[in-house]
């Protein structure tokens, strides 16, 4: 019996014991996957890296301070394709290559009428591959989440953009990322993917997981090949669209759940950094909202020999003077995220804050506070704009009170803001529910200079494209397409796709006409509100727009994240991508209420021909005999079961 | 070289040409490619349409329409020389009751029919609308009144390629093989008997040039396009009712309406309820031999039983195999439905089609091939998944060849009313749902039902009189009961 009880107390000991080590275990696991986790327990080298990145960047600064970009331009350019703005090109000789850097900055521009963007941009750069047979398992800045998904996926490129609101281009100008309302993911697969279409769809549902958005809605119903319109904008030049998937859900509500997820990303959260300012309550109270992940393979060096991975993510927000400023012209970083900020992120390599003074050269316009003595040039969108930089790795910059809260107040509301020169909108026009026109309006305000567009249109299959009545007209003459691809849609299968290459003449308007027909649905497939009516994804338009300013084509460059992102070919152009408005169009329905009451009738009516046929075709002609009494019929019943002939 | 396409929504139609014109010439003009589907039907992937298309460029749909009156005109001629030297024969063999001269036909009414038949396709309103919508329906009608006039001239090859490319737009004009059959037997004197190898030689004769020329066309437009993708986006698109978008007929609102899990069943049923008429009426329309000239009644005619056991044979076969197909395809979910409907659908077709082709051909000599035509024609275009007001037209064309009937007709001013009144009120519901938003949905698909029990009441009704008019000639036109006071006729 003692010893039956020694027994089992041995196997409890050894039970616990092995629980133990497996708790050890796990946790152990946790630390190594979580690279926040990885950061904090490596203190020693992180405080050397941070010191690292605090000097880097001083002299960084001071250094693009006293050179022009363009007269650095032509030197280094030459022969070189493409390079990152990794801190180790500026500082060869410091001590070995941290194999990944996280750069922040947040891009604050005051706008004409009132209303306030700001642009924050996180970079992560890693330098390994995805793509190699032993699969990437140690994760220390990149997001593991993200990166199981590229190896698993083979992703070349992923975009995914969260937007709630439209652009205003005519009163806003130029974003620096441009996105569409609603959801839109675009990827580029390795050439090593066999069956596209199935990854995709696991892809999409895997990426509504992580970003907690609708993404699983995104079927063959809503994805299109583009031929032309979005080239990779990483390394390699990829031709085959075969390997591109490109989908939009105009109707995708953007809100706090989808902002959470987006934030863990980050390699501080939001604890540090930038982003202590990403409050939802403030970022959702504003006119234009818009995060984006961008991930691309990117050179590390300035031969291309190593790549490295790069993830980009970016947040958009314009604050609206009146609802969130009050109507008054004065706006602080308190004001807009109710939080200032006190450090960077300490994992950051950079951190910087640039606020957009081109306008305000002498301070005539506003008045920014506290005042910083850095200022920087940088070429955006085609333009030569000024900022003010702010450094936040130097404690300088928070001041004594150990806090910063930048300050813009107005002086005067006048001021011109510069038209962009290409813009576009969108209607639908006609009336009823069994027609209609899409009307599909650009914009080249360029005095002189005519420039092509590509013109990319995915409208849904219920929407039934009239081809033949396409007609683009600029300046009131036929504008023949240079280019045109046009995918007709299969019913329940595939959208439209319809893009074009359009020259638009200097100072005009073009129009893009083509007429449809509503389908009706099944009563299964309309949306829950089926007269809110369904969405159309915008049309986009990419474009290279001339110049005004000479573009830096060399990306080997220290420049600010916002101007770095498409990369640039060509000196006198830039490529700039707009979003017209999504459509919202209106389909007849049928009535939802009466689904038995139709079976019922139709069937009856079948019945009514079967019966009538049916009638015909097996009885015949007779003469009709007065029916015997019922006396009789009985007797007649009753002598034929005695066998009798009857009466 | 644009097309501005006018849809009264009465034409919309599956294949009506404006979209698919719309879609094609554009396409061809910028890109100079094809081969390239628009919506659900393919555009180009058809020989037949790419002829329509150059069809359309270079004449227009009235002269498809003016072919179609010449060919019904030639054709009913020729029929009423026929029906006459037939009635001629009768007479001289005094196989008429005496009491039925009254129901013999004139040559001075039966001079005018050709020119009516004509008149009424040409002017009939429908026929004018389907013109000015530019549907496809206008040369669907000329080749199916061509197949008619071939059949009745009595070729045998033209009358197998026009029915086969008739079969090759839309599947429905497959059931015409049968009175073709029956016509042309008939016309050659070929007895209609199991046992005789004439009969077969035949049969294999037709069924050799129908489906060689159906071969063709079908191996043609393969060549054309390097795929069989065409296949299921012309007949899956006929046989599976995807596209709902709302016409005269039946279909549309009911599918639209549909549970999803009962939506092949209804498929399978609505779609077999074109093909399986075909059976019984060939059986019912057939010779009857004259009684002997005695004044008795017989007490019940024996050949009222099998198109019973036809009709009924015919219902267990269908319900049986779309049973099965909607069992087989709930069990495995993974297969596509369209795919299975489409094969489940010409299963049942093909079924059907030869057991009634066997069954009536063989069992009986068919005497009434023409008006079985007609009833072919009215199920067709009642009961068709995409029907148009075009297809309404052609059968409407044949009622004056049938005007010795009206004297049996019984309820046909009460069917023309409510034809008419449908007529005028598709327009004005489908305005009230669509343009003024006054009305939903329920209005239109009211009056679709009402016009579909209206047409279906005017071919009983016609079916009705054929069948008394022929139980009179044989039976005398006043009947007595036994006791000699006057009898009504009732069907039992």
């Amino acid at each position: 019996m003692a010893a039956r009880r020694r027994l089992v107390s041995a196997l409890l000991v050894f039970l616990c014991a092995s629980s133990v080590f497996s708790g050890a275990e796990s946790q152990e696991a946790t630390l190594t996957g979580g690279h926040r986790a990885a950061a904090v327990d490596d203190p020693p080298t992180d405080t050397e890296r941070a010191e690292q990145a605090a000097e880097q960047p001083a002299v960084e600064e001071r250094r693009w301070e006293a050179t022009e970009v363009e007269e650095a331009t032509p030197d280094e350019a030459a022969g070189e394709k493409q390079d990152t703005s990794a801190p180790g090109t500026a500082a060869p000789s410091s001590a070995p290559q941290p194999k990944d850097d996280f750069q922040e900055e947040l891009v604050v521009r005051p706008l004409h009428s009132g209303d306030i963007y700001a642009s924050f941009q996180f970079r992560t750069l890693w330098e390994t591959d995805f793509t190699r047979e032993n699969k990437v398992s140690h994760y220390r800045l990149f997001p593991k989440s993200l990166g199981q998904v590229i190896s698993k996926f083979s992703v070349r490129e992923l975009h995914i953009s969260f937007t709630q609101g439209y652009w205003r281009t005519m009163q806003w100008g130029q974003p620096f990322l441009p996105s569409p309302p609603g959801a839109e993911l675009w990827v580029w697969f390795q050439d090593s993917v066999t069956d596209v279409d199935g990854t995709w769809k696991e892809l999409t549902n895997v990426l509504s997981g992580i970003f907690c958005a609708s993404l699983n809605f995104i079927d063959s119903t809503n994805t299109v090949q583009p031929s032309a319109s979005f080239k990779p904008l990483g390394i390699g030049n990829a031709t085959d669209h075969r390997f591109l998937r490109y989908a939009t859900l105009p109707r995708e509500i953007v809100c706090t759940e989808n902002l959470t997820p987006w934030k863990k990303l980050l390699p501080c959260g939001s604890k540090a950094g930038l982003a202590v300012l990403l409050k939802s309550e403030k970022l959702f109270h504003s006119s234009f909202h818009s995060q984006a992940v961008h991930i691309r393979p990117v050179c590390e060096d300035r031969q291309c020999k190593t790549t490295s991975w790069e993830l980009r993510q970016t947040l958009n927000v314009v604050f609206d003077l009146y609802t969130s400023g009050q109507g008054k012209r004065e706006w602080s970083l308190f004001k807009m995220f109710s939080r200032t900020l006190t450090e960077a992120c300490p994992l950051a390599s950079s951190s910087k804050i640039y606020i957009d003074v081109t306008d305000n050269p002498q301070g005539e316009q506003f008045e920014l506070s506290p005042a910083t003595a850095l200022l920087s040039q940088a070429v955006v969108l085609g333009d030569r704009r000024t900022f003010s930089v702010y450094d936040l790795t130097q404690q300088i910059t928070f001041g004594s009170v150990r806090s910063l809260n930048l300050l813009i107040r107005w002086k005067s509301t006048e001021g011109d803001m510069l038209r962009p020169l290409l813009h576009a909108e969108r209607y639908v026009a006609g009336y009823g529910l069994q027609t209609g026109e899409i009307h599909t309006l650009m914009y080249n305000n360029h005095p002189y200079r005519s420039f092509p567009v590509l013109l990319l249109d995915s409208v849904p299959w219920y929407l039934r494209l009239y081809i033949h009545t396409l007609t683009v007209t600029s300046k009131g003459k036929d504008n023949k397409p240079s280019y045109i691809h046009y995918q007709p849609s299969k019913d329940r299968l595939r959208p439209h796709l319809l893009e074009m290459l359009v020259q638009l003449p200097p100072n005009s308007v073009t129009e893009v006409t083509v007429q449809f027909e509503r389908a009706l649905l099944k009563w299964t497939e309309y949306t829950p509100d089926p007269n809110h009516g369904f969405y159309v994804g915008s049309s986009v338009i990419s474009s290279l727009v001339p110049s005004i300013v000479a573009m830096d084509t060399n990306s080997t460059l220290k420049r600010p994240l916002f101007s770095s992102f498409f990369p640039c070919k060509e000196e006198s152009s830039f490529f700039v991508r707009i979003y017209t408005e999504p459509l919202l169009v209106n389909l007849p329905t049928p009535d939802f209420s009466m689904p038995y009451n139709v079976i019922c009738l139709t069937c009856t009516v079948v019945a009514v021909g079967y019966g009538s046929l049916y009638n015909l075709l097996t009885r015949s002609f007779q003469i009709e005999e007065p029916s015997p009494g019922l006396a009789k019929r009985i007797a007649n019943i009753i002598r034929k079961m005695r066998g009798v002939p009857p009466l | 070289m644009r097309c501005k396409s006018f849809r009264f929504p009465l034409e919309s139609s599956a294949v009506s040409f404006a979209t698919l014109l719309s879609s094609l010439i554009p396409d061809l003009l910028l890109q100079g490619s094809y081969g390239r589907k628009y919506g659900n039907f393919v555009v180009l992937d058809d020989i037949f349409e790419r002829l329509c298309c150059l069809f359309s460029v270079v004449v227009s749909f009235q002269l498809a329409d003016v072919i179609t009156a010449v060919a019904l005109y030639m054709a009913v001629a020729d029929y009423n020389k026929q029906v006459f030297r037939k009635q001629k024969y009768a007479l001289e063999a005094d196989r008429y009751p005496l009491d039925c001269l009254e129901l013999i036909r004139s040559p001075k009414e039966m001079y005018y029919i050709p020119l009516k038949v004509a008149m009424f396709y040409l002017l009939n309103p429908f026929t004018i609308l389907c013109c000015v919508a530019k549907s496809t329906c206008g040369l669907n009608n000329a080749i199916i009144a061509l197949f008619i006039l071939t059949t009745i001239k009595g070729s045998v090859l033209l009358s197998a390629i026009f029915l086969s490319l008739a079969t090759y737009q839309s599947i429905y004009p497959l059931t015409l093989c049968a009175p073709a059959l029956l016509y042309l037997m008939q016309r050659q004197y070929i007895p209609v008997n199991f046992r005789r190898f004439s009969f077969w030689w035949f049969i294999a004769q037709y069924a050799f040039m129908y489906l060689g020329s159906l071969f063709v066309l079908v191996c043609l437009s393969f060549f054309l396009l390097g795929s069989w993708d065409y296949l299921p986006s012309v007949y899956g698109f006929i046989l599976s009712v995807p596209d709902l978008t709302p016409n005269i007929g039946l279909f549309w609102y009911f599918f639209a309406e549909m549970f999803e899990h009962f939506r092949l069943f209804f498929l399978c049923v609505f779609q077999i309820n074109v093909f399986f008429y075909t059976i019984p009426l060939s059986v019912k329309l057939k010779y009857v031999p004259p009684p002997p000239r005695s004044r008795h009644q017989p007490s019940r005619p024996h050949y009222a039983t099998l198109p019973c056991v036809c009709v009924c044979v015919c219902v267990c076969v269908c319900v049986c195999v779309c049973v099965c197909v909607c069992v087989c395809v709930c069990v495995c979910v993974c297969v596509c439905v369209c795919v299975c409907v489409c094969v489940c659908v010409c299963v049942c077709v093909c079924v059907c089609v030869c057991v009634c082709v066997c069954v009536c051909v063989c069992v009986f000599y068919r005497e009434h091939p023409v008006f079985l035509i007609f009833m072919q024609l009215a199920v067709i275009s009642i009961f068709k998944s995409y029907p148009t007001v075009g297809d309404i037209a052609l059968y409407m064309a044949f009622i004056p060849v049938w005007n010795h009937l009206h004297r049996f007709l019984r309820n046909i001013f009460l069917v023309s009313c409510v034809l008419l009144a449908c007529s005028a009120l598709f327009p004005v519901l489908w305005h009230l749902w669509i343009y003024a938003g006054s009305a939903n949905s329920n209005f239109y698909y009211a009056i679709t039902l009402l016009f579909n029990v209206a047409q279906i009441l005017l071919v009983s009704d016609y079916f009705y009189a054929f069948l008394r008019r022929e139980h009179h000639l044989t039976y005398g036109l006043y009947l007595k009961r036994k006791d000699g006071s006057e009898a009504t006729l009732v069907l039992k």
